[in-house]
């Protein structure tokens, strides 16, 4: 038996309340914005590395990270002097590198958080002279086989001291010397260095230089060329972009093969250091516009970039217009051409599309088909791509305007008979349009976001379940199946794939203000789009040259393409630096004659 | 300054033309008719080339002051304050105009179409449209008007042309109407009807030269007296003459009777959105003249804060007209001495630049 | 950019929901097909409503009464027409609407009373009614011509009766007439109105012979209503009414009605069928079109306007009984002149009618005659419409025979002698 008092104290506590045990995670608020600065010296928010004495540092770290180094490097008395022992050393990204394999080694690994971080890898090796030395790589990042071949086996049978020339300096003659590697570039500061490493570049180091060696051997897993996934032809070439930079440039290298085509790289990002590049044609874009693309993008100021979609919201004139105010096209046929009327190509390092600027608005309805089928068919093909973004626009509000407004307008047959099927619906038309434009785009969205085993199912609901029994549960009137139907079809023939988000967001509009006004409502919102979108500019060109307003001469491709031989002139409202395309008569064997004999 | 951009000839030519036809869709061509019975088009066509010489003053007194535009103009030969109250006179006149046509606009709407809307709600749908356009400014405007200008006369022309089975020639006798006396006359005092191409001379400096500005103003006469000169000969030819003056909206008269087969007889629908198209153009283009000429006489640089009272004045002008047949009275002041506001005060301008001796440096 | 947005989307939501006053659904309206006008006996109109009902034909029909195919037909006794459509609403559930309205048919008791024009002008005053509405007069009763205008063939009335309206077209046995062009002749100074007659057939005809042809073969000097025939629709169209003003004054057999449209231009197409020149027991029938359109050329410097009217046609033959080989060369042109004679003679006494019976200028001569006056108020003095009935008028016909159909010669028949005589 327990004692009294125990007893005592267990029937308290069992008839008192005691708060539940949470072991529920906390996300504590943030407390301070205090440095965060380690014991070792290192500020993680700054990059900033202190120690105050060389040596004791080299030996601290011998210590505690486990090098096996057993006595500290000796310097030099000149080095020695330099380095100023025993003074305060600060070392930040934007400082060059330090000439000491240790500091070096230490500081890398605080800077990429050795211990915790496995990805990074640091090979210390040395030379056959005992120079010290260490390659720094992202696992996974770089072709490993290559490296070793290239890099470790040729420096490792090195004896750098007996060849190299005095006045040379080390790592340049590494560099042109020793290694076999074809892509590589000196870096003399840590920044330069880190961004490498992080690019997927592998860097050398050897003991006492003032210099790292980048070597490019970028092995990282990528998706191969494949066909394009948004953008179909029939006719023409089914190359598409893919999610790295580089291939996508060698990707429209081959279709321009000129001299001034110029690939720019900025790297944007705070935090994620995304490489953007612009691709511009030389002698043929209107500078001012170059200058432009690239006063956005290097004013860019953001945390994460990955992809073209955000640079695409960031560089945009204005955010709040519905049109796409940069083109986005996943086909390097697609791109080429534009470079080619002197517009300026951004890519993005993580997205197989590419952006193009300046934009107009019926540039938008141009596939890469139509400079592949001849002109009358391509002409043909465009008025339908317009025709079904008009459709896609006014369908659904023409058909609420008619059957609540005006009634006289419909055909007296097709009237009763709309009429004769809406008995017994309950809802007013408008609520029977939103059903089934919500429905709609349900459908395409779920269509979208569907797994692909059980993709085919959704066809069956679509079709069965909102076709079929809504009709007959007597929820939608039958025309209006089909209204919704030509609708989808003239937004899936538009081109550009961001125009047909615009069109399905301002059917919206225009049902609504066909639900308040008829086509009078129609005609009003009419006016606004419209005057909305005759004052956009997509960098500086307005959105509906070279029609309204009226730019230049009509030798350019417009809506109606014209025969290749005819297109003799860039668009004018790209002021291009080379307004001539072709000469005049761009077809020699027009004026020249067939060979002797062949003649008629 | 207020900053106004720069418009091409086709998208100012398309502007005025707008400007002017809208009148034909509107109850116009009645009055006309019921002024001149059938030598309506040519009275027309005499009062476009009455304009035609209006203008050519307009654009002397123009040429006279080199990059300055009519405000100024009128400010320099008149004197800072006459000059100024001439320039309102004018601004007001458009304010008026653009009221009257809303007014018959919306009249017309609910007599046709909605005749259970208050036409307080027409009018702010309408305000509304005319809103964005004056609000984004002068080049939008003039580029809402390209980029309509084709669907709003290939609609009109269709709407012609598809009623050809109802004309008859015949209708277009006796030629000379009531009298060849009465038909110039009234074709000169109509003049008022091409005057809107007085705004070009307010829009001077957004034209790129004199040059344009005459080449502009020409054609925009040209083209809309032969459009408004066909209007009103297939009107003529549609109905005897004594019948002509029944119809309150004369071309949607016409175009409701279209009969092609069982199918093709419903052409309101294309008339309503020609109609409000180029209603709503024409009057962004009304008050951005009025807005802009009043924040030039006081001086203002920037006519944005002065959209919302214009137009809450505009509004109000519009809605103080009690009924359809006073609308008409106005109408009808308005069309006979406009001349008086559009063509006389540029005129009383360049008499007086002249008498005075007044000539503009650049 | 964001806050005029933001603005907007506010108004268009506020309006949207103050909005919307003229909205109506397809399904809230009852959409009238016809409207007849009697003459009232509890008030001023008897009004007679036809509107769909959207009810398949063939389905529990019959009980209501009045309907039938897919439409209700209702009678009442009302001041004004659009009182009248307020007063059927207090026993229809929907709105009446008249945007689809196709005819508008008055009887013949209320055009006789002179007063056409003022229930044309209410019609044309009213904003849903279309001008190209058809414009009948019924010689009976017109509510019963609208109960018993029935789709022959198919179930949609508003089909067969715009396909009954390009009848004028085949046949020219009716005049196309809707109310904005019978509104411009009321109001003409050049001409007088007319319209297509109407009339419900009680098949009597057919059973009592009455209306015996006396020496006339063309079949088309019927009347509505009285043409020999059983079965099918009992609603039909033949002939014309003609109106002096407002009132009318007459009507015109098919014939007539024929030779109008050759003179007014309106003419397409009809089979004519004659009395063979050679032996006259046997007859000729022959599909006529125009050659070319009249000429009318007016002289009015004499004391009375002179006309003269040119008619210029041109016909296959189609059958011929009498077996002459009028196809050839030498015999085609007295078959010509046969059928000119014919058309000339009517003609000639159509027009005396209209002088000197009605004094009503339908052929809208008077269009020609304005072309010589250069001012409204010289022609308005010279008044044609007085004038008409002394005018002195003059017609030629012009006829041609262009193809034989299917058989360039006759052949005779073979056959014993014994039945051929």
């Amino acid at each position: 038996m327990a004692k009294p008092q125990e007893r005592l104290k267990e029937i308290f506590s069992r008839i008192s309340y005691k708060p539940p045990k949470t072991d529920k995670f906390v996300l504590p608020e943030k407390s301070d914005e205090g440095s965060t600065k380690s014991e070792t010296g290192f500020d993680n928010k700054r990059n900033e590395y202190v120690f105050d004495d060389l040596w004791e540092e080299g030996f601290r770290s011998t210590k505690k990270g486990g090098i096996r180094v057993k006595k500290p490097v000796k310097l030099d008395g000149a080095r020695n002097e330099e380095a100023g022992v025993g003074k305060v050393q600060r070392l930040t990204l934007s400082s060059d590198i330090y000439p000491d394999i240790t500091i070096n080694v230490n500081y890398f690994e605080k800077l990429f958080n050795l211990p915790k971080n496995q990805n990074v890898v640091i090979r210390r090796f040395r030379l056959r002279d005992g120079t010290g030395a260490f390659i720094i790589f992202l696992e996974g990042m770089i072709e490993k086989r290559l490296v070793d071949e290239t890099v470790i086996k040729p420096l490792m049978q090195l004896n750098l001291a007996l060849v190299c020339p005095e006045h040379m300096d080390r790592m340049d003659y590494v560099n042109e010397n020793v290694l076999t590697a074809d892509n590589t570039k000196i870096v003399r500061k840590y920044k330069d260095a880190v961004n490498r490493i992080v690019n997927g570049e592998t860097l050398l180091y050897i003991d006492r230089g003032n210099s790292m060696l980048a070597v490019n051997f970028k092995g990282y897993q990528k998706r191969s060329v494949e066909r394009p996934v948004t953008e179909n032809v029939i006719r023409g070439s089914q190359e598409g972009f893919t999610e790295d930079l580089e291939t996508n440039i060698t990707l429209i290298r081959p279709i321009i093969k000129n001299k001034d085509l110029i690939i720019e790289i900025f790297t944007l990002g705070r935090t994620n250091q995304g490489q953007v590049a612009i691709m511009y044609l030389d002698g043929i874009v209107n500078p001012a516009i170059v200058d432009e693309v690239k006063r956005r993008i290097q004013s860019i100021d953001v945390d994460f970039i990955y992809g073209s979609g955000v640079v695409e919201e960031l560089i945009e004139d204005n955010t709040f217009m519905l049109f796409p105010q940069v083109m986005i096209t996943e086909r390097p046929d697609r791109t080429a051409p534009c470079i080619m009327e002197g517009k300026v190509v951004v890519l993005v390092n993580g997205t197989p599309f590419v952006m193009t600027m300046p934009v107009t608005f019926l540039s938008l309805f141009n596939t890469s088909e139509d400079s592949n089928n001849r002109w009358y068919y391509s002409t043909l093909m465009r008025l339908i791509r317009l025709f079904g973004f008009f459709t896609a626009v006014f369908v659904p509000g023409l058909y609420v305007s008619l059957v609540n407004y005006h009634q006289q307008s419909i055909p007296a047959g097709l009237l009763f008979s709309i009429a004769r099927n809406r008995e017994g619906i309950p809802f007013p038309t408008i609520v029977e349009v939103l059903l089934m434009e919500v429905s709609f785009e349900l459908i395409q969205e779920a269509g979208i976001r569907i797994p692909g085993l059980i993709g085919p199912t959704l066809g069956i609901i679509g079709a069965l379940i909102l076709g079929q029994a809504a009709v007959t549960a007597k929820i939608v009137s039958p025309i209006l199946i089909i209204v919704v139907a030509i609708t989808g079809l003239g937004s899936f023939s538009i081109s550009n794939y961001e125009l047909n988000f615009s069109a399905r967001i301002i059917r919206f509009f225009f049902i609504a203000l066909a639900a308040i006004m008829g086509f009078f409502g129609i005609a009003m919102g009419i006016i606004i789009i419209s005057s909305l979108m005759v004052s956009m500019k997509s960098f500086g060109v307005p959105y509906l040259a070279p029609n309204w307003p009226r730019t230049g001469s009509r030798k350019s491709d417009n809506i109606i393409k014209k025969p290749a031989w005819r297109q003799e002139e860039r668009p004018e409202y790209m002021q291009p630096m080379d307004k001539k395309r072709q000469p005049d008569i761009s077809r020699g064997w027009v004026k020249g004659k067939p060979s002797e004999g062949n003649r008629e | 300054m207020i900053k106004e951009g720069k418009i091409g000839p086709y998208e100012a030519s398309g502007l005025i033309i707008i400007t002017i036809i809208t009148k034909v869709f509107l109850s116009s061509p009645r009055a006309l008719a019921d002024y001149v019975g059938t030598a309506s088009w040519y009275t027309s066509i005499i009062s476009a080339l009455t304009a035609a010489l209006g203008f050519g003053f307009i654009y002397f007194l123009i040429k006279r002051f080199p990059g300055k535009d009519l405000v100024h103009i009128l400010q320099l030969a008149l004197g800072r304050l006459p000059g100024g109250i001439f320039s309102l006179a004018l601004g007001g006149y458009l304010l008026f105009n653009a009221a009257l046509i809303s007014r018959e606009l919306i009249e017309a709407l609910k007599i046709f179409q909605y005749p259970l809307t208050p036409p307080d709600f027409i009018l702010l749908f309408l305000g509304l449209g005319a809103f964005f356009p004056v609000y984004l400014g002068l080049e939008s405007i003039s580029r809402v008007a390209g980029l309509w200008f084709y669907l709003i006369i290939f609609g009109l022309l269709s709407l012609l042309l598809l009623a050809i089975p109802l004309y008859d020639v015949s209708n277009l006798f006796p030629i000379l109407g009531y009298g060849i006396k009465r038909s110039v006359g009234h074709g000169i005092v109509r003049s008022s009807a091409y005057g809107e191409v007085v705004i070009l001379a307010l829009l001077i400096n957004s034209l790129q030269g004199h040059g344009h500005f005459k080449r502009i103003g020409l054609y925009s006469i040209a083209i809309s007296g032969a459009l408004i000169s066909f209007s009103l000969l297939c009107y003529t030819m549609f109905e005897n003459y004594p019948v002509l003056k029944e119809n309150t909206i004369p071309i949607l008269s016409v175009a409701r009777e279209i009969v092609y087969g069982r199918f093709f007889t419903r052409f309101e629908a294309v008339y309503i959105f020609v109609w409000t198209l180029s209603s709503a153009v024409a009057i962004a283009i009304y008050l951005y003249s009025t807005i802009t000429i009043f924040s030039k006489v006081i001086n203002v640089d920037d006519y944005r804060p002065l959209i919302l009272p214009f137009f809450i004045t505009y509004y109000s002008i519009s809605m103080f007209i009690p009924d359809f047949s006073s609308l008409m009275l106005l109408v009808e002041w308005s069309r006979e001495y406009g001349s008086l506001f559009l063509f006389g005060i540029p005129l009383i301008g360049f008499i007086f630049s002249l008498v005075r001796g007044i000539k503009g440096g650049g | 950019m964001l806050k005029l947005l933001k603005i907007f989307l506010c108004i268009v939501i506020i309006l949207s929901c103050a909005g919307c006053f003229d909205k109506k659904e397809v399904d809230d309206l009852a959409y009238i097909v016809a409207i007849g006008v009697d003459k009232g006996e509890v008030d001023r109109l008897r009004l007679t409503i036809q509107y769909a009902t959207f009810k398949q034909s063939g389905g529990e029909g019959g009980s209501i009464e009045g309907e039938s195919d897919g439409t209700m037909v209702v009678t009442i006794d009302c001041p004004s027409l659009y009182t009248g459509l307020d007063m059927f609403s207090t026993s229809t559930s929907r709105r009446f609407s008249m945007l689809h309205t196709k005819y508008f048919v008055v009887s013949k008791e209320m055009a006789r009373q002179g007063e056409m024009d003022r229930y044309i002008n209410a019609l044309i005053r009213f904003s849903e009614i279309r001008r190209n509405m058809f414009m009948f007069v019924s010689r009976g009763k017109a509510g019963d011509f609208i109960s018993e205008t029935k789709p022959a063939l198919g179930d949609d009335i508003i089909k067969s009766i715009e396909l009954a309206m390009e009848q004028p077209y085949r046949t020219g046995l009716i005049p196309y007439v809707n109310l904005g062009r019978f509104n411009e002749a009321l109001k003409s100074t050049t001409h007088q109105p007319v319209s297509a007659l109407v009339s419900t057939n009680d098949f009597k005809s057919l059973k009592e012979a009455r209306h015996k042809p006396q020496g006339q073969v063309s079949g088309g000097h019927h009347i509505a209503g009285e043409v020999p025939r059983t079965g099918g629709v009992k609603a039909e169209l033949l002939g014309m009414a003609v109106f002096d003003g407002g009132k009318m004054v007459d009507e015109l057999n098919g014939d007539e009605t024929r030779l109008y449209m050759m003179i007014t231009g309106a003419f397409r197409r009809g089979f004519f069928t004659i009395r063979d020149p050679e032996k006259p027991d046997d007859i000729v029938v022959l599909d006529v079109r125009y050659k070319r359109k009249p000429t009318i050329r007016v002289d009015i410097s004499g004391d009375k306007p002179r006309i003269e009217v040119q008619v210029r046609l041109e016909g296959n033959i189609v059958s011929t009984q009498s077996k002459i080989n009028y196809e050839s060369d030498g015999l085609q042109p007295i078959l010509e002149r046969a059928f000119e004679r014919q058309t000339k003679r009517q003609m000639d006494s159509l027009i005396t009618k209209t002088q000197q019976t009605f004094k009503a200028d339908i052929f809208n001569f008077g269009k020609y005659v304005a072309r010589k006056f250069p001012t409204v108020q010289q022609w308005e003095k010279y008044n044609w419409l007085d004038r008409y009935p002394q005018a002195v008028i003059n017609t030629k016909v012009d006829f041609t025979i262009r193809r034989s159909g299917m058989m360039l010669e006759t052949a005779p028949t073979q056959q014993t002698e014994e039945i051929s005589e």
